[in-house]
């Protein structure tokens, strides 16, 4: 599976993502580790016989450190669902699922059951699955601001299907988990959205 | 003395002593109704008149006491109103008509005293429900042209959905697919049902055109005109409900509200808000044998209210093990156990258990399970309705799961009897005075008798089959009555099944889209139901006399608030909740003759547990009681 934490550009600018398992995709590469470690120590030789220059590097390394603990102890390896954790694949999926196990209540574009008139007459037990809440929009990002995919993954698997919870696969979850994404038009990324606990976690949700 | 002189002294010393006897007793009895009257005579009444810039007929004058959250209901007749019984305190009144209505006027009512008001209509909201945005209304014909595909509609979806059902919910065919899907059972395979809607349509129905089809065609009918680019739409009341001004004016309706819990407590509480829409949420009532009227509040937590009449005091009784196991039905024994049992609630696939409540040790007595041997194998299986013999056996039925369970009073064993009808989905529960059990099935329409004795089942399938039928019910002469809705543009009905011939009679109710819902007779022979409303045509309550074919309807207070089940007290007055109320749900009562009422309390005319006759049971009970 790639990883992005390898990340290089190309000569168009684009990002390439070093696979280390050396995948077969046009946007990947094998990594060559040997190259890119001769050219940074030869570099940094360059740097410590020029004494101005050492300074000034130990300054910014001095800052750059402070810096980045400071980020790392407000939001560790955190990501917002605005920096494409799912792929269009995987929401194809998802999609596949919604249709089969979700559109019955949640309707075709996540409005839920507020998108039904109240009917007047119509008694409270013929409204039926009146708890189906949006999964889309404006209340459904409402509710969701500022939360982790893994409460929303929680939520969907412990409570999802009415009646038979638990009942998909972890990894179908977490395709549903990116249809309901794109959905609400969080973009797309280059990787899929993984049921570990550790990278929802670090996915809050908002824009 | 002579003996003519003598003779003469016997004969009218008898004569006096019989008279004596005769004022006497007639006297004790004048005594008791004046004592009754005494009752209604120590409150106020209100009378008046109301005005307005248009011509109109039978307004409806709301009369609210302030003070104790009772909203009186009377009608005009030729402008003119009045009401009685009304209890002493601060009032505030207003009137509505289609289209019209009143500023609310304040007034402060003494015991006894007959108070004037006069009441001026103006064009406003009057008494229907304020339009939604985005939902027009449309005649049923436009709404569903002919074409292939209507047909599955009206005889297979309005069967149970009534008309708006469908042309509220436009969607895509992803969704349409969905729909049928679920009413077809389509995830079966993989998990129990988790209602008893889903998969009551197979594809091996045969009751009304279902073959594969016709389901085809139903998905383009409701594709081609409830798509996702369509606009909900309700169908519009083409005939006005036949209302007599004069009858009305003599009626008198009250509703004594439920307390909406203060924020954070009850049903707004963290654990409840959620849960059941937040909301109380009246369902069934029944009377005990003071006079008493119960409740069954289906909101989180459940509740047993507990309402007298006479002073409109309300007390609740919270159900056992966090009040959110699931309930429905009550029934009242002659022992005055309040029965309940649990349906699905907060959790759909526990054990369910038959709940008793004794109101004089507060506390719930009896919690027997259900199911011990677990006859039905559904994971979900939940109880409803129930009926108790002439020993006090009760019969309750398994709305989900198809079956009942009868508990038997002198051994305290439970046992099942699955009901012989595939797919059963029993609704009401009832006893004949032959000890014999009735059941409505919900998922066919048809009746089924289980003979106690021998334990065998029969079923009966009314003229009017396939059909959707909840409540069922039976007269004085042993007939069973059940309430058939409407189907599209074929009406509702009313059913009576003779049970020495075997023959049923129907009567179709005159009402644009009758649902007709639960059927209880009179101590005259009249058989009253409450009738569901549509968006633009008043839920009611309504009289039907078998005897000269005749109908009467009385708009209930909440125009838009159906209600489930009606219980006919000695006096005829006709006890129900208005259970689609979202904002005021409550315990309502019409007195079709408000100058018959004699009292506040609700008696049935035997005792509990309302048998229409003369039981021996309910005898004895009834001699104990005026002991």
């Amino acid at each position: 599976m790639a990883v992005a934490d390898d990340a290089d550009r190309q000569s168009d600018g684009q990002p390439v993502i070093c696979n280390r398992l050396g995948g077969s995709d046009r946007t990947r590469r094998p990594c060559d580790w040997g190259s890119r470690v001769g050219r940074v120590l030869s570099h940094v030789g360059r740097v410590l016989s020029d004494p101005a220059k050492w300074t000034a590097v130990a300054v910014v390394v001095a800052a750059a450190a402070i810096g980045g603990s400071a980020r790392a102890a407000q939001t560790p390896g955190k990501r917002s669902v605005m920096d494409g954790v799912y792929t269009t694949d995987q929401a194809a999926r998802g999609r596949a699922q919604y249709k089969k196990r979700c559109v019955l209540c949640h309707l075709d574009n996540g409005q839920g059951h507020a998108a039904v008139p109240v009917i007047p007459g119509e008694s409270l037990e013929r409204e039926g699955d009146a708890e189906a809440p949006a999964v889309a929009g404006e209340p459904f990002q409402k509710k969701w601001n500022g939360r982790t995919a893994w409460e929303l993954y929680g939520t969907m698997a412990s409570t999802m299907p009415v009646g038979s919870p638990k009942m998909l696969s972890p990894q179908e979850y977490a395709d549903l988990l990116a249809f309901l994404f794109e959905l609400n038009k969080f973009p797309a990324g280059q990787s899929e959205l993984t049921p570990a606990r550790e990278q929802l976690e670090s996915i809050t949700i908002g824009r | 003395m002579n003996s003519r002189r003598f003779l003469t002294g016997v004969i009218v010393g008898i004569l006096g002593l019989c008279a004596a006897y005769v004022l006497t007793v007639s006297g004790g009895a004048t005594t008791v109704v004046a004592q009754q009257r005494g009752e209604i005579a120590g409150l106020a009444r209100l009378s008046g008149n109301v005005t307005a810039p248009q011509a109109f007929r039978a307004a409806q004058v709301y009369i609210r006491n302030a003070d104790k959250n009772i909203t009186y209901m009377v009608f005009t007749n030729a402008g003119a109103f009045r009401s009685l019984a009304l209890f002493p305190g601060n009032y505030e009144v207003r009137v509505k008509a289609k289209g019209l209505e009143s500023e609310v006027q304040k007034v402060a009512l003494r015991a006894g005293e007959n108070a004037k008001l006069s009441l001026a209509m103006r064009a406003g909201q009057g008494v229907e429900p304020a339009p939604q945005n985005g939902v027009t209304f449309a005649r049923y014909s436009e709404i569903y042209p002919a074409g292939p595909g209507l047909e599955v509609i009206e005889q297979g979806c309005m069967r149970c959905h009534h008309e708006n059902f469908i042309s509220a919910r436009p969607a895509s065919e992803d969704v349409w697919r969905a729909r049928l899907g679920h009413m077809m059972g389509a995830e079966l395979p993989d998990r129990d049902a988790r209602a008893y809607t889903e998969g009551a349509l197979s594809g091996r129905v045969q009751w009304f055109p279902f073959a594969r089809k016709e389901r085809e065609e139903f998905i383009a009918y409701v594709t081609k005109n409830f798509g996702p680019d369509a606009k909900p739409r309700f169908v519009r009341a083409e005939k006005e409900v036949p209302l007599d001004e004069a009858a009305l004016s003599k009626a008198m309706f009250i509703e004594y509200y439920l307390p909406i819990d203060p924020p954070g407590t009850g049903s707004s509480s963290p654990e409840f808000a959620k849960q059941g829409r937040g909301i109380r949420w009246g369902q069934d009532v029944r009377f005990d044998a003071d006079g008493n009227v119960w409740l069954t509040d289906r909101g989180y937590p459940h509740r047993l209210v507990k309402l007298n009449p006479r002073t409109g005091e309300q007390k609740d009784y919270l159900y056992p093990d966090g009040a959110k196991l699931g309930n429905h039905d009550l029934t009242i024994d002659r022992f005055g156990i309040v029965w309940a049992p649990e349906h699905s609630g907060l959790q759909p696939t526990g054990k369910k258990r038959i709940l008793g409540f004794n109101p004089k040790t507060e506390k719930w007595e009896h919690q027997i399970p259900g199911d011990p041997d677990n006859v039905i194998r559904n994971e979900m299986k939940w109880m409803q309705s129930m009926a108790l013999d002439s020993k006090s056996n009760l019969y309750v039925g398994w709305i989900m799961g198809g079956a009942i369970s009868k508990w038997e009073r002198a051994t305290g064993k439970v046992t099942v009897y699955p009901i012989s009808d595939r797919g059963a989905v029993p609704y009401g529960v009832i006893a004949d005075r032959n000890d014999n059990i009735w059941i409505a099935l919900w998922n066919s329409g048809k009746i089924a008798k289980f003979d106690t004795i021998n334990e065998q089942w029969t079923e009966f399938a009314p003229l009017t089959f396939p059909g959707h039928i909840r409540r069922l019910n039976v007269d004085a002469q042993n007939n069973i009555w059940a309430a058939i809705w409407n189907q599209g543009r074929r009406p509702g009905k009313l059913a009576k099944l003779d049970q020495t011939t075997g023959r049923f009679t129907e009567y179709s109710v005159p009402l644009w889209t009758a649902q007709p819902y639960d059927v209880n007779p009179d101590g005259e022979g009249n058989m009253w139901f409450a009738d569901s409303p549509t968006p633009d045509r008043v839920a009611l309550i309504s009289k039907f006399n078998p005897r000269n074919q005749t109908w009467a309807f009385y708009p209930k207070p909440q125009f838009d608030a159906d209600t489930p089940k009606v219980q006919v007290t000695r006096e005829g007055a006709i006890w129900y909740s208005p259970r689609g109320s979202r904002d005021m749900p409550a315990i309502g009562v019409l007195y079709p003759d408000m100058d018959k009422i004699t009292t506040l309390g609700a008696f049935y005319q035997y005792g509990p547990p309302g048998n229409p006759w003369p039981s021996p049971t309910t005898q004895t009970a009834s001699r104990t009681a005026s002991r």
